[in-house]
């Protein structure tokens, strides 16, 4: 009696240090501190905290970050990074600034994956203005290679509002798993609303 | 032992430039080269490491980081050819996008250069130093030896361990402590484990001195080396100094990456060694410049949107030294207006508009002129700043996000 005891309760600790993802469910849902309202058309699941992410930041998955990652960041203020980083580390994502411009908003998020995720090859494919969460913003599609040398396509859309930033990202490997996920990303996107 | 793609590019196997702090100074005539033209692996251990080298190889060839500049390629490998002579025929050069400062050379002749490296030297003699350093690695066979040092010391650990815990035992059954041998076995494996990192600097220093000759002997100022690691020492200085922070010239016995005043000392001793009175050698910077120069500002993208301002400004100030042009004006202003400390806002549009009075400005010179214009209140000009970047790059990625600002 005392082994699947045992076991039982060695399964019951692994499966607590595990990370927790959870199911999204194809049905309106308010992610980031319930800053942005999207409404999935697919089922996606809820990612755990990751080491850079930052408490107005909420990540989904359908196969895996490593494939395809949908970010949304919501409500950031005037002064703090879209990761967490260490004060005094040398290389560090720039702050977000209400004042930004679109060059500044693009060279922030290039940064972040050239520190974040090491890539070393970054070529912006475009920025167009568009409007997300009622506000004006931009649309910025790029393409980098990062730790892993894995090829990845990468499409952000961002807005600022009341002084804040909003911005949805979809970063996923370039062959296959990027063009499947933007359906639904480019569709929560255009629906998003604060 | 296994020889991975990414160890291979970030230097780890086969030696990195500067890597480990080096030992008490060489003589670089005191060694002579172990490996010559055609030179094949004599052992088992040797053929396995350049097997595990060729695998690595084969997935390095094809990975997506290279960088496509055959031009560059081709004047990367002369300076190779330049310090190896005959030897340089076994070797095969890859260029990689990579910001950092290294290089490596692989026993089976496979040469890493980083981007970051072609970023951090000026002249062909301090490109032609740290491909030296690498080369002395090469022709003193130091991955083997390295990895036979580790194998013999490794396995004197586990011999002292197994035998301290049976004469523990030994001694505890006989009703003494047997902590005593334990502790014995503890001090002993201190210390071979410190010798592990003792004989990396001493293959440090090799390599450092044999570097120095090879850079003479291809006709090179062996000057050059010393430079480059007076830079390199000012440029992590001043990365600290840019995060408030204090540079520590680590010196203890098991440093792995530290940057060394004293290693500086011993390369300017060497030189003279060599060359007891400076005389006029070949120092390659115009040639270097021009071989750079369809690159330069890709480079120096790399470089700044890492984002280290120290870094990136103490490196743009330096090249400044061989004048200004409307590129590194332009990167100086990238440096500040990533910073965004305050002030840099003020600075960053000031280094664009000295950027765009230079004839070579980049295009995006001129974006980023405009913005700052815009940002300061100047409307007028910031648009007709912007609107000359839509004349020189109407096809730039972000047209249309300009479009859109012209139009507000």
């Amino acid at each position: 009696m005392t082994r699947p005891l045992t076991i039982v309760a060695l399964c019951t600790m692994l499966t607590a240090c595990a990370p927790s993802y959870t199911l999204v469910t194809a049905a309106p849902a308010a992610v980031a501190r319930n800053s942005i309202k999207v409404s999935p058309a697919t089922a996606w699941n809820k990612a755990p905290k990751g080491p850079f992410d930052i408490a107005w930041e909420e990540n989904w998955t359908a196969n895996g970050a490593l494939l395809d990652r949908v970010t949304f960041i919501g409500g950031l203020p005037d002064g703090q990074a879209i990761a967490r980083q260490r004060p005094k580390a040398d290389r560090q994502v720039p702050v977000f600034r209400a004042t930004m411009s679109p060059q500044d908003l693009v060279a922030m998020v290039e940064t972040y994956h050239r520190i974040k995720d090491g890539a070393t090859v970054f070529e912006a494919q475009g920025v167009e203005p568009v409007t997300f969460v009622g506000a004006p913003g931009l649309r910025f599609d790029y393409t980098y290679i990062g730790t892993d040398e894995v090829k990845r396509r990468g499409r952000t859309i961002l807005a600022v509002s009341g002084s804040k930033l909003y911005m949805m990202a979809l970063d996923g490997a370039a062959i296959h798993y990027f063009d499947t996920a933007l359906v639904d990303f480019s569709a929560m996107a255009a629906s998003a609303r604060l | 032992m296994t020889v991975s793609r990414r160890g291979m590019i970030a230097g780890g196997l086969c030696g990195c430039a500067f890597g480990t702090r080096a030992a008490a100074r060489i003589a670089p005539g005191a060694m002579l080269p172990l490996v010559d033209a055609g030179y094949r692996p004599t052992d088992a251990d040797e053929r396995g490491m350049w097997r595990d080298c060729d695998r690595a190889e084969e997935e390095l060839a094809a990975s997506n980081l290279l960088v496509d500049a055959p031009a560059l390629h081709a004047y990367v490998s002369g300076i190779i050819h330049n310090l190896l002579g005959e030897r340089a025929a076994g070797s095969r050069l890859y260029l990689v996008h990579e910001p950092t400062f290294n290089a490596s050379m692989a026993p089976n002749g496979m040469m890493v250069v980083h981007s970051g490296l072609l970023v951090r030297v000026r002249t062909e003699a301090q490109c032609a130093a740290v491909l030296g350093h690498e080369a002395g690695h090469f022709c003193r066979k130091h991955n083997i030896a390295g990895f036979r040092n580790r194998v013999h010391r490794q396995s004197a650990m586990a011999f002292v361990a197994v035998g301290s815990n049976v004469m523990a035992g030994a001694t505890a059954m006989a009703g003494g402590n047997g902590r005593s041998w334990i502790d014995l076995a503890n001090n002993v494996n201190n210390g071979l484990f410190a010798s592990m990192f003792a004989f990396d600097r001493s293959q440090e220093s090799e390599a450092d001195a044999y570097g120095l000759r090879l850079l003479a002997e291809a006709g090179y100022s062996p000057d050059a080396a010393a430079a480059v690691w007076q830079q390199l020492i000012e440029e992590r200085q001043a990365s600290a100094a840019a995060r408030s922070k204090h540079y520590r010239a680590r010196a203890s016995a098991f440093d792995t990456h530290p940057p060394d005043a004293v290693r500086m000392a011993d390369l300017s001793l060497s030189a003279r060694e060599i060359a007891p009175v400076p005389s006029p050698r070949r120092d390659g910077r115009d040639e270097f410049r021009r071989a750079v120069a369809p690159l330069r500002a890709m480079l120096l993208d790399e470089l700044v949107k890492q984002n280290d301002p120290g870094a990136s400004l103490y490196l743009i100030n330096a090249h400044a030294t061989d004048g200004w042009d409307g590129t590194l004006r332009f990167y100086e202003g990238e440096a500040y207006r990533l910073r965004d400390a305050p002030g840099d806002g003020a600075t960053a549009a000031r280094a664009f508009a000295a950027a765009v009075v230079f004839d070579d400005a980049p295009p995006v010179a001129w974006r980023a002129h405009g913005y700052a214009l815009l940002k300061g209140g100047h409307g007028e000009d910031g648009r007709r700043a912007l609107a000359r970047y839509l004349d020189l790059d109407p096809h730039a990625t972000d047209a249309a996000m300009v479009r859109f600002a012209l139009n507000q």
